[in-house]
Parts: C-alpha cells; sequence; structure tokens
C-alpha cells in the first residue's frame, strides 16, 4: 500500500508544527501551508489523500478554499479545524462539502481517530460496491465510480458524499435507512445537527435525479424514521 | 465593552456591511422627514394665523367698532413685523432641527463603526485565545501520550511555553484596556531607568524566543531617568516591540533606542517593516481596530496594543508619534524627563 499523503492548511506555525509532527508518526506523508492560495495550488499539484483545513486563514479562508475545490469538481476530503466553534459554522462545513470538524482546541487522539476515519470511509467509497457500480432511479443512471449521474442524455457532477449518500441508500433497496445510519456512513460520527445536513442532501439529490422533486417517486421520506430508496 | 453596542454587535453580527449601513439610513432618513413635515406644519400654522389676524383687523375697521386708529396701526403693524419674526423663528427651528437631525446620523454613524470593530474583536479574541490554547494542548498531550523523544519534548514544552506567554499577554492587554478606559488604572509613579526597562523587556524576549530570527537591540547609551509606572511603562514597550516584529518579518531587525533631549526622554522603537501602509495613525489607537478584516486576518492579535501604549503615554503626560520612512516605521515615544533631584534621591 501506498503511503498516504495528507496537507496541513494551518497558519498557527506552532499548531501547524506538532499537528504535522504526529501524523507524521503515523505514517503518514505531510505537507504544510499556511495560507487558502497556496493551499489551492498544492492541492492541485500534489493530489493529497486529505486535507486538514484551517476556516481562519490569511487571505483566503477555509470555507472558500472548499467551496473553491468543490466547484471545481476536486472531491479530497476535508477536515476542518477550527477556532470558530459555533453550530452554524460547523454545518455551514458540512454542506459546503467539509468531511468532518473538529474545534479547537481538541483532543490529540480525537484527531487521528478521525483522520483515519475519514481515510477508511474514502476507501469504502473508492472499493467495489456490493449493489454494483451502478443505481438505475427512473431515467437516472448513477456511477458510484465516477460520481456521475446520467439523465436524458446529460452527465450530472455529484459531490462524494451525494454519492455516498446514494451508495448507502442503494445497498439496501427497498429498505429504510435511517439518518443516524446515513451519518454514520458517510460522515462517521452521530452528531446531532448533522442529521438536518442530510435532509438537505437529499433535497439537493431530489433537485437532480427526481422528475418531480415534490413527489419524489425514486427517492422516499419514511416519516419519523429514514429514508427509502426504490429503483 | 459593556453596554448596547456589545449586544448590537452581537445581534448583527451575521448582517454584511452593507445590511449595516441600511440599518443606519432608514431611521435617519425617517427622522429628517418627520422634522421636515414638523417645519412645514409650522410654516403652513403661523401663516394661517397671520391671515386670519390680518381679517379680523379689517373686519374692526369695516364693522365700525370704535377702534382708534393708533390701535389698529399696532396691529397691521404687528402683523408686519410678526411675519419677519415668524420668519425668523421659523428658519431657527429648521436650523435646529436639521441639527439634530444631522448629529442623530452622526452618532448612528459612529455607533455602527464601533459595532464593527466590536465584532472584529470578538472574532480575533477567539482566535487569539483558541489557537494557543490549542497549541499548547496539542504539545503536552504529546508529551503525556509518550510520542516524543528527548529532543522533541524539549521544543514541545518551549513551544507550550510560548503559547502560554502570548495567552498571558493577551490577558494582560484585556485587563488593563478596561481599567485604562474607565481611568482606574493604578499607577505607581517613581524614577525609574528607562533604558534598564528596555533592556530588561527585550531580554526576557529573546530568552522565550524560539520562532523567529528577528534581531532585537537596545540602543541607549547613557540612564535616561523619567517618573513613570514601572510595570506601565515595561507594558508600553512590551507592546511597541512586539508590534514591530510582528510586522517585520522573518528576518527582520528591531532596534529600541532610549535618548533624552533637554528635558524629555525619547523612547523609539524602529523597525523594518512595511509601515503605516496607509493607515490613519489616529484610527490605529483607537481600540479594537486592526490593519484590515478579521475575515482574513494576517497577523496575530486583537488590536488593544497601541491603544494601550496611547493611554500609558497619554497619563504620563508625554507624546506618541508614528514616523513612517517608507521602509520601517518608526514609533517615538516623548515622556518628560524625571526632576534631577528625584534623581538623586
Amino acid at each position: 500500500m501506498t503511503v498516504q499523503r495528507l496537507l496541513v492548511v494551518e497558519d498557527e506555525a506552532h499548531l501547524a508544527e506538532v499537528v504535522a509532527d504526529n501524523l507524521v508518526l503515523e505514517g503518514y506523508q505531510v505537507d504544510v501551508v499556511g495560507d487558502g492560495e497556496s493551499a489551492l495550488r498544492s492541492i492541485a499539484e500534489q493530489r493529497p489523500d486529505l486535507v486538514l483545513l484551517d476556516v481562519m486563514l490569511p487571505g483566503v479562508d477555509g470555507f472558500t478554499v472548499c467551496s473553491v475545490l468543490r466547484e471545481q469538481g476536486n472531491n479530497v476530503p476535508i477536515l476542518f479545524l477550527t477556532a470558530r466553534g459555533s453550530q452554524d459554522d460547523r454545518i455551514r462545513g458540512l454542506e459546503l462539502g467539509g468531511d468532518d470538524y473538529l474545534g479547537k482546541p481538541f483532543d490529540l487522539t480525537e484527531l487521528i481517530l478521525r483522520v483515519k476515519a475519514i481515510l477508511r470511509r474514502t476507501e469504502w467509497l473508492a472499493a467495489p460496491s456490493p449493489a454494483g457500480d451502478t443505481l438505475r432511479l427512473g431515467e437516472a443512471v448513477i456511477d458510484f465510480a465516477t460520481h456521475t449521474a446520467t439523465l436524458g442524455g446529460r452527465t450530472l457532477e455529484l459531490s462524494a458524499k451525494e454519492t455516498m449518500i446514494l451508495r448507502c441508500l442503494a445497498e439496501k433497496p427497498g429498505v429504510v435507512v435511517s439518518r443516524a445510519e446515513i451519518v454514520d456512513r458517510v460522515w462517521g460520527y452521530d452528531a446531532f445537527p448533522t442529521l438536518r445536513t442530510v435532509d438537505n442532501f437529499i433535497v439537493r439529490l431530489r433537485r437532480l435525479l427526481e422528475p418531480d422533486p415534490r413527489n419524489p417517486t425514486y427517492i422516499h421520506t419514511v416519516r419519523g424514521s429514514g429514508y427509502r430508496v426504490t429503483p | 465593552m459593556t453596554g448596547g453596542p456589545v449586544e448590537l454587535g452581537l445581534a448583527r453580527a451575521s448582517g454584511g456591511d452593507l445590511a449595516g449601513r441600511k440599518d443606519v439610513h432608514w431611521p435617519v432618513r425617517l427622522y429628517a422627514g418627520i422634522s421636515l413635515a414638523y417645519i412645514a406644519l409650522m410654516a403652513w400654522w403661523v401663516i394661517f394665523f397671520a391671515r386670519q389676524d390680518g381679517a379680523l383687523a379689517a373686519l374692526a375697521a369695516d364693522a365700525g367698532v370704535p377702534f382708534d386708529a393708533r390701535q389698529l396701526e399696532v396691529l397691521s403693524d404687528a402683523s408686519g413685523n410678526s411675519s419677519r419674526m415668524l420668519m425668523f423663528e421659523g428658519g431657527f427651528l429648521a436650523v435646529l432641527l436639521l441639527t439634530s437631525v444631522w448629529l442623530v446620523a452622526r452618532a448612528l454613524r459612529h455607533e455602527r463603526r464601533l459595532n464593527q470593530r466590536q465584532r472584529n474583536f470578538l472574532s480575533a479574541v477567539t482566535h487569539e485565545l483558541r489557537s494557543p490554547i490549542a497549541s499548547a494542548r496539542l504539545c503536552i498531550d504529546s508529551i503525556l501520550l509518550g510520542r516524543t523523544d528527548e529532543q522533541k519534548t524539549d521544543r514541545y514544552l518551549r513551544l507550550a511555553r510560548e503559547d502560554l506567554d502570548r495567552l498571558s499577554g493577551m490577558a494582560e492587554d484585556v485587563l488593563s484596556t478596561r481599567a485604562l478606559s474607565e481611568g482606574r488604572a493604578a499607577m505607581r509613579p517613581e524614577t525609574v531607568n528607562v533604558a534598564d526597562l528596555a533592556r530588561r523587556a527585550l531580554s526576557s524576549r529573546i530568552e522565550h524566543q524560539a520562532e523567529t530570527d528577528v534581531s532585537l537591540s537596545v540602543d541607549a547609551p547613557g540612564p535616561v531617568h523619567v517618573h513613570a509606572d514601572p510595570r506601565a511603562l515595561g507594558q508600553l514597550i512590551e507592546n511597541l516591540v512586539g508590534n514591530a516584529i510582528k510586522y517585520c518579518g522573518e528576518r527582520g531587525e528591531v532596534v529600541v533606542r532610549v535618548s533624552s533631549s533637554d528635558r524629555t526622554a525619547v523612547i523609539e522603537v524602529i523597525d523594518d517593516g512595511p509601515g503605516l501602509q496607509g493607515a490613519d495613525p489616529e484610527a490605529i489607537t483607537q481600540a479594537f481596530v486592526r490593519g484590515g478584516d478579521e475575515q482574513v486576518r494576517t497577523r496575530p492579535g486583537v488590536g488593544l496594543g497601541l491603544y494601550i501604549v496611547e493611554q500609558i503615554v497619554s497619563v504620563h503626560a508625554g507624546r506618541l508619534e508614528f514616523i513612517d520612512a517608507g521602509s520601517g516605521l518608526t514609533v517615538r515615544v516623548e515622556l518628560p524627563l524625571a526632576d534631577p533631584e528625584e534623581n538623586d534621591a
């Protein structure tokens, strides 16, 4: 197995040094940059497997870095590390396509566990699904490997999270999958406010894939328990 | 730091700059509108009564009410006079009202600026508090979990120590800002040698500095005595040196020059940084003001350092001056020299 490459984006020199040291100790190859622009450059050149991204950065802030990456179709996993620990910031970070969010000050063990969890989930997404490589929802065909959906001759780009949610549902066709289970498999921890985040992602998926997003035919809400997909 | 503006600042924290401006404009416009309507109403009212007055006089004359001519003259004269007087009064009233509109607009503008500053301050404090705590904790965790060799342990303890210094510096700044702004900072003036004070401040910095390669030096040919609170003066020098280091970059040079002329002691903190970069020297000594926007913070700090410097200088009847040479900034502090008799004491 090749050594996984991580990028630490942090302008506080002490923090960057100690975080990087500890990740190297875990066997990762670690690069460090101190601002948003260098982060974007480094991600484009080095193609890291995971980015640890501070939110308050000189110049381009972390949220902007994340949304720029997602707009470019770059699905590199992102773990936000930030001093701004409010619930709103947390939700915003996740909705912008971040994979996890850790408020400063954080526990060293927790940081390492979360890094490993994100990398594991990414591997899960890269591995072939027991449900097959594609999911057909009426006219739409979703390809789990390329993160795309083909619908009426058009190809739509899906984000990593969107693909993971669909795959989560597709692996149990016709069975109700709870929000908590989706959160657990896609994000990997049980933080209550992120249950709302699942709903928002589902709304987005319906808008992309359902013929009539208001009366969904494929992605159903099961009141009080979760979601179910019927191909 | 207390009272309405803070709460308002928090409540509006999510609104952008544009929203803030709108907030100020509409009540002022409303107030101006009401004032103008009020003036118009008064004008109409006055004209109406003046006419009634005239009509009454004419009616009295027609009806042959036994007015003597003189009385009538007084009446008509009065109405002529009164219209002039009313015009003057109306004008005065209008000026008064418009002035009050201007005052309200100014107060609101000021408050908005204050809100923006408070918002920046809160955001900066959050960052400034949590970052060193996070770093110190991570250093200590790494050591406790046995993840460091001897060399790393030493290094991490040094980093944690610097983080604590940074935190304590900030706590000091916030506490003195409160005391200084409420005018209850207890100063214990005594005769102190500024040159010694500067050397002590710098040597403690050099001792604990692991991070940058900034060269620090004191240029003080002889002792310079002033009558001042040594703690406050130490903090003044600390803050100025801290600022200079912050802005002069990786391999910069900071010199503290202490000299005296005639009746004044002169402390100059000279750096080779970018200078003021167009910042207003008046503005940067206000509390919570920092260069640029907090969302794109480029330097550590919360915007209290220079405010404290300015307050300490003014408490000691001194003068503060920023000399921007283009390639570097000199902050010059002048303090009155201590009486020679006291020096001997």
